[in-house]
């Protein structure tokens, strides 16, 4: 149902000062769909995302929303039934889906790098600590095996690891699961990438352990100028670390825009609602955390208008049958919502205060 | 009501529902081809306290400081190694099993693993009441249907089955099963944070409504410090097996003592960008709870570390008010805003080698 005929207007998807910005990677209009038995599940359904040099873009969203898939995608580590069906995935001036393996294994660790929630996904049980991260210098650099020990006992310094002489022999298991973390890190920092891609990568992790990964991307960030995509739920994680911020929802971005902005006014009523009913030290503990009703739609059976249409406190009826477009605002941001008017061609998308008061129908 | 002592003598007053004195649980660590005990994982040590009739008391601390099994040993999952517990100012060994379960349930963290997948949700919902003999099939029917219309599913669901449901949806259906007995004390196991974000607060409005409604008690086990204070009258903060801070809720937020508790909170990511802050980070981390520190256990972590930490395991002192806190060197700290120094990584490590040359003496 998406009206697609329009023409090739100034894209409107990135924040505009995104949009000018000296960009790293730019994904635009990335689809990956999952082929099941069922059906096509649109994990990823026309995201567009980009991340200037040496910033941090903070991408969120609840599970199932296609925030990780877009990581992969980027890394092109979807295996079948998933395929990436459209979409540039551009790395500087090259698309990354049209490389060949071969050069895109020599991206992958070397220009990116990915770091996951569990730790255990991206170390090998089989090999040492000092085994898998001379794996990827021996794939990345030239250089000689005493090169190569010398590199690593440094990036074990460089993420905190004490003792990298005798780490260095340690088994996966042998670690805690804040060392493991600190291992996956320092594997992917082997090389200086110019840019980190972390999923979730304190989610598993206490809170003061949490704290301490969370400064040490900080402090290697501030000493490399490496670019940083972090995908988490946790908005305090993105408060604290990103420039920017799209909020993704059921596969599409529905709000973008700079931290300060997003923090102080968000605009989406999905962003909204994420925002008041998580519980802070700030929550008023006499009053009832407001919530967004029902749950997520199964990625099957969405919607044929706007996807969050039935949990919504602000439906109206267009909501029902129109897919809203990301909306370029004054102020340079982008929301995908009816309530903010939508592109000049359009000529019914102006809000109408009385659709608001009938809002309940639109629901269940 | 006078604060009279319950009948048995155990100077448990009325308004306590359940006691806990001294609670010391260890778990055998076994070993070598014969399988023999080599060590004890301390999961609890001496820990006590009350939980009043009606109130949410919060027990937090980060992975294996014993949260967990304090709930479950409350509920008789374990025998304790030592210490008692009273519930209502009866000793809970000397009660029957099956009184125990009708008084007593718990929520559990995973919705999805903690439902039997080949049994319908009424199946589920209505267990407990089909094992204590409760009501005819048609009597149990409508309270398995009451329950479901109580937690906000509907009744027309009982005959499906947990997959076809989502975890918020699951999670609902495990409080109606730990409800349909009409316990008066529910342990609440993390019972939020498996769940999608913007699910977890349904949840936790659905707790408080279910509290108003049926005068439970909670105790409620979490590491999110802002859902505990959120929900809890009164907080314990457990670190290594041990209780090292508890206070009122407002209290502990606003005049947290302990420097470990007072990490805790720095460790939160605050979700304001504006603000900017200088946070407390604890190096290391937690130290193995088969071999606990000597002294105090916060002492290879502590940033106000004295001698006398790695000799006297600190006791819980009151500051007034009932807000205790075991830590040597508290009164240097028991002022409003007064920042903690920072340790170094360099003292850090100073610190955890003099311990360990200390250890292998």
């Amino acid at each position: 149902m998406s009206n697609s005929n329009g023409a090739p207007e100034p894209r409107m998807e990135l924040p505009e000062r995104v949009e000018k910005g000296d960009l790293l990677l730019s994904v635009r209009n990335l689809r990956t769909h999952f082929r099941v038995r069922d059906g096509i599940v649109r994990a990823v359904d026309g995201v567009s995302y980009a991340i200037e040099r040496g910033k941090t873009l903070g991408l969120v969203g609840e599970s199932g929303c296609g925030k990780s898939v877009s990581a992969l995608s980027v890394m092109r580590l979807i295996r079948p039934p998933g395929d990436i069906v459209e979409g540039e995935v551009m790395w500087q001036d090259r698309d990354l889906r049209t490389l060949s393996d071969r050069e895109m294994r020599s991206v992958r660790g070397d220009e990116i790098s990915m770091i996951f929630q569990e730790p255990m996904t991206a170390l090998n049980p089989v090999f040492t600590t000092g085994n898998q991260i001379g794996e990827v210098l021996r794939e990345h650099r030239d250089f000689t095996r005493k090169q190569r020990y010398e590199r690593t006992i440094e990036v074990l310094r460089l993420v905190g690891i004490p003792q990298p002489e005798q780490r260095i022999k340690a088994y996966p298991h042998e670690l805690s699961g804040g060392m493991r973390q600190r291992v996956m890190i320092a594997m992917a920092l082997a090389c200086e990438p110019q840019l980190l891609l972390a999923d979730e990568p304190t989610t598993a992790l206490d809170v003061t352990i949490q704290a301490q990964i969370l400064e040490l991307i900080r402090e290697i960030r501030a000493r490399t100028g490496m670019a940083l995509l972090l995908i988490t739920h946790d908005l305090g994680v993105i408060a604290e670390m990103a420039d920017d911020v799209a909020v993704m929802y059921t596969g599409e971005v529905v709000e973008y825009a700079d931290v300060g902005s997003l923090f102080a006014a968000p605009k989406h009523p999905y962003t909204r609602g994420l925002m008041t009913s998580i519980p802070s030290l700030m929550t008023d503990r006499a009053e009832r955390l407001s919530t967004i009703r029902g749950s997520v739609p199964h990625m099957m059976r969405l919607p044929l208008g706007c996807l969050f249409q039935s949990r919504c406190p602000d439906a109206m009826n267009i909501c029902r049958d129109n897919r809203p477009q990301l909306q370029r605002l004054e102020d340079g941001r982008t929301v995908r919502c009816h309530l903010y008017p939508q592109r000049p061609s359009g000529h019914d998308g102006e809000p109408l205060p009385q659709a608001r008061a009938t809002a309940g129908s639109a629901a269940s | 009501m006078a604060t009279e002592t319950a009948g048995s003598g155990n100077g448990v007053s009325d308004d306590v529902l359940v006691s806990v004195q001294k609670l010391t649980k260890h778990f055998p660590v076994r070993g070598g081809i014969l399988l023999r005990t080599i060590g004890h994982v301390h999961a609890a040590d001496e820990v006590s306290f009350d939980i009043k009739r009606g109130e949410t008391f919060g027990l937090v601390g980060e992975s294996g400081c014993g949260k967990t099994t304090v709930g479950r040993t409350i509920l008789r999952v374990y025998p304790p190694t030592s210490g008692d517990i009273y519930f209502g100012g009866e000793d809970v060994s000397k009660l029957d099993r099956k009184v125990l379960a009708r008084n007593m349930q718990i929520i559990f963290q995973d919705p999805y693993g903690s439902l039997d997948p080949r049994i319908t949700v009424g199946g589920i919902i209505g267990e407990g009441l089909e094992v204590h003999g409760i009501g005819s099939p048609d009597e149990r029917n409508e309270q398995i249907r009451e329950i479901m219309d109580i937690v906000g599913i509907s009744s027309h669901y009982a005959q499906r089955y947990p997959h076809e449901f989502s975890g918020g949806q699951r999670q609902r259906i495990g409080i109606a099963r730990a409800l349909v007995l009409r316990p008066q004390f529910l342990v609440c196991d993390e019972p939020v944070s498996a769940l999608d974000v913007s699910i977890q607060s349904q949840i936790l409005n659905l707790l408080r409504d279910l509290q108003g409604e049926f005068g439970l008690t909670y105790l409620f086990i979490a590491h999110n410090l802002a859902v505990v204070r959120y929900v809890c009258d009164r907080v314990a903060v457990m670190y290594l097996g041990k209780i090292v801070e508890q206070a009122d809720t407002p209290e502990l937020f606003g005049n947290a003592i302990h420097p470990y508790t007072r990490a805790l909170m720095d460790a939160i990511p605050v979700p304001d960008p504006s603000e900017q802050r200088e946070r407390l980070i604890i190096p290391g981390e937690l130290p193995s709870p088969t071999n606990p520190p000597q002294g105090c256990r916060f002492n290879t972590r502590c940033a106000v570390v004295q001698d006398v930490c790695f000799n006297e395991e600190p006791p819980l002192r009151d500051f007034g008010d009932g807000h205790l806190v075991a830590c040597h060197v508290a009164e240097d700290f028991d002022r409003r805003g007064t920042a903690l120094p920072q340790l170094s990584s360099e003292m850090h490590d100073a610190i955890t080698d003099s311990v360990r040359s200390s250890t292998t003496d």
